[in-house]
């Protein structure tokens, strides 16, 4: 997908198009707040049990994905 | 006043680094000032003019006190995994706000409101409903401003200085600096306690291990602690019965956070929209350091460290502290101690501007004095200012800490039931009033009910014993608790719903209604928004 469909007119509040992207901010709530997914001991990271380290990499993994929202939805003022 | 055993390096690091920021503090008046800071804007919100680097320090100081650095490890250090809820916690609060906050940042400069109130005031034309969100507002910020003196306490019994009377200082300079830079001051300040906090956690999390014989060993001690305490609900894992408490908890703090008037302050102080989403991007680089932080609660279990013992009773919130006694040379500790002292007053200083334009703004002008001018209008949030935080001395002098830690639980809880009115209220007018009032009222009622219906088995509280409510007190047969925020926040929503479907069926008017859709997407430089001075955005060069 290419970098245009990012570009929008100056401006004026996100479109549809844009807004579909938002859904994407849900990710990192489903991925942190169901537990079961990561109340485990193993696989272990240096001696980090999968509970922590599992949660500590959604930090920047949210930081991506709402860096990837606010570049389709910014209204395009630098 | 007692000294027991103080450290004179150590202690002389922390008086410079203080007396640094108190400096800073005060020159703060002069920095990016256009005006002179006699008018609410200014005083209270910086200027309206800080762009992304700015905010970012701003609002990160502001929601990562100095308590939570102090506090989230100590929770690992007595109960284990259940204390990382601040990490997911810290996570999902800013997709969440990413959504929200530009509507509120736009339709907020298009009326020019300076606080949640002001916006409810025009959004439902209901004068008693701004009146109990600027009443909630100022009720659960107090007790988090007394919180930040717990954790300067904490630092300076680590550091063997006992007594009351530090405390008064700092505060009294704090309050001085407030009073004359308004925002301008811990926006400033909040760079050097940044830039030391991250300097301690990054050495602290590399460094402390090495001495441990690395995270291995951490976790090991971790776990025999929690296996040798009879309570079910600590471990290195969650529980069973933990685990939705764990995840209701996150959210729903989540949820709290943004209505904090301090955190609304921090948003509103932004240049424009695009500040915001940018920093609910870049923000979560906090909660690394917290989340790296949290495990020192662990590290103390391994080092041996046992809490300080004051008046017949251990105080977890200083592991920390003596952790870094500990293992640090004495200069460093010292930097560490500020670190954390200078977080506290960041925070302490936001909150207290916030609660004093809660009472400027809805009280003083609404009902004491419907013609003030800007000026009479800073002067009163100027002198409130110092009312909040002398509130705030005397009850930490007064009371027993405990107090003010079982009222911030029931600030988080009672902060929650003003979110069907700001945060539905930014995107629909659909509720009425009296509706959300009544929400309101059944959602407090509901809250404080269950906080006092929880004991706590481990301290021998039979009151207010914690945030997490057993769902067998409904009549299920099960060990699970929830959050107690949440549980009030959705018998706040079907009061709310309920009455307004009611109110509509009998055709009751709704108030005036001041904004208008486009309200809510206004970005800087539009008609009815300020234009604001071009001035190099992004560069580090803009503190100057």
């Amino acid at each position: 997908m290419s970098h245009q469909r990012f570009v929008r007119d100056r401006g004026g509040p996100p479109g549809p198009r844009e807004r579909r992207w938002t859904w994407l901010l849900l990710v990192p709530l489903l991925g942190t707040l169901i537990p079961p997914i990561y109340n485990t001991q193993d696989p272990e990271l240096i001696g980090v049990p999968f509970f922590y380290w599992y949660q500590m990499i959604w930090i920047p993994a949210s930081v991506l994905i709402t860096v990837i929202v606010y570049r389709a939805t910014r209204s395009g003022r630098r | 006043m007692i000294f027991a055993a103080v450290d004179a390096v150590q202690l002389t690091v922390f008086i410079i680094l203080f007396g640094f920021v108190t400096v800073l503090g005060f020159l703060a008046a002069r920095w990016r000032s256009a005006k002179k800071l006699e008018d609410l804007d200014e005083w209270g919100l910086g200027g309206r003019n800080f762009g992304s680097w700015i905010t970012w320090f701003l609002v990160g100081g502001d929601l990562y006190t100095a308590y939570t650095f102090v506090a989230v490890p100590a929770l690992l250090f007595g109960v284990g995994a259940l204390g990382f809820f601040a990490v997911p916690y810290t996570i999902v609060v800013y997709p969440m706000v990413f959504l929200v906050a530009p509507r509120l940042w736009s339709v907020s400069h298009k009326h020019g409101y300076v606080t949640p109130a002001d916006f409810i005031r025009g959004r439902f034309g209901s004068g008693s409903l701004a009146l109990m969100i600027a009443l909630t507002g100022i009720a659960a910020t107090m007790p988090y401003i007394a919180l930040q003196l717990i954790g300067i306490e904490a630092v300076l019994k680590a550091m063997g200085i006992l007594g009351h009377w530090p405390i008064i200082i700092a505060f009294g300079v704090l309050a001085a600096y407030t009073y004359q830079s308004g925002l301008r001051a811990p926006a400033l300040i909040a760079f050097v306690k940044d830039s030391l906090i991250y300097l301690v956690v990054i050495v602290a999390v590399i460094y402390i291990p090495t001495q441990l014989g690395g995270f291995d060993d951490i976790f090991a001690a971790a776990d025999k602690k929690f296996s040798g305490t009879p309570a079910p609900t600590d471990g290195v894992l969650l529980g069973n019965a933990a685990i939705l408490g764990y995840s209701t908890l996150a959210f729903g703090s989540a949820l709290a956070l943004f209505l904090y008037p301090h955190s609304v302050t921090g948003v509103l102080a932004a240049r424009n929209r695009d500040t915001i989403k940018r920093n609910m991007a870049a923000l979560p680089a906090y909660s690394i350091v917290l989340g790296l932080l949290a495990l020192l609660g662990y590290m103390a279990i391994a080092a041996g460290i046992e809490p300080i013992v004051t008046d017949g009773k251990p105080d977890p919130n200083t592991i920390v502290p003596l952790l870094f006694d500990d293992m640090f040379p004495a200069w460093f500790a010292g930097i560490a101690f500020a670190a954390i002292a200078i977080g506290a007053l960041v925070p302490a200083a936001i909150m207290s501007i916030a609660a004093a334009n809660l009472w400027t703004r809805n009280i003083y002008k609404e009902y004491l004095n419907r013609d003030a001018t800007p000026a009479q209008e800073a002067r009163s949030s100027k002198l409130a200012s110092l009312v909040v935080k002398a509130g705030a001395v005397v009850v930490i002098l007064l009371l027993d800490p405990q107090f003010s830690i079982d009222l911030q639980l029931i600030g988080g809880v009672i902060i929650l039931q003003t979110l069907p009115a700001i945060v539905l209220g930014l995107y629909t007018r659909f509720y009425h009033a009296w509706g959300l009032l009544a929400g309101w009222a059944a959602g407090l009622a509901a809250g404080m009910y269950m906080l006092y219906d929880t004991p706590n088995p481990t301290t021998g509280k039979e009151h207010f014993g914690g945030p997490q409510y057993a769902l067998s007190n409904f009549g299920f047969d099960t060990k699970t608790t929830v959050y107690t925020g949440l549980i009030a926040l959705l018998v706040n929503l079907a009061v709310s719903t309920a009455l307004t479907l009611a109110l509509r069926a009998a055709k009751r008017p709704y108030g005036p209604d001041a904004t208008e859709p486009h309200d809510y997407v206004a970005d800087a430089g539009e008609p009815g928004v300020e234009a604001l001075p071009a001035t190099p955005e992004e560069a580090p060069a803009t503190t100057r």
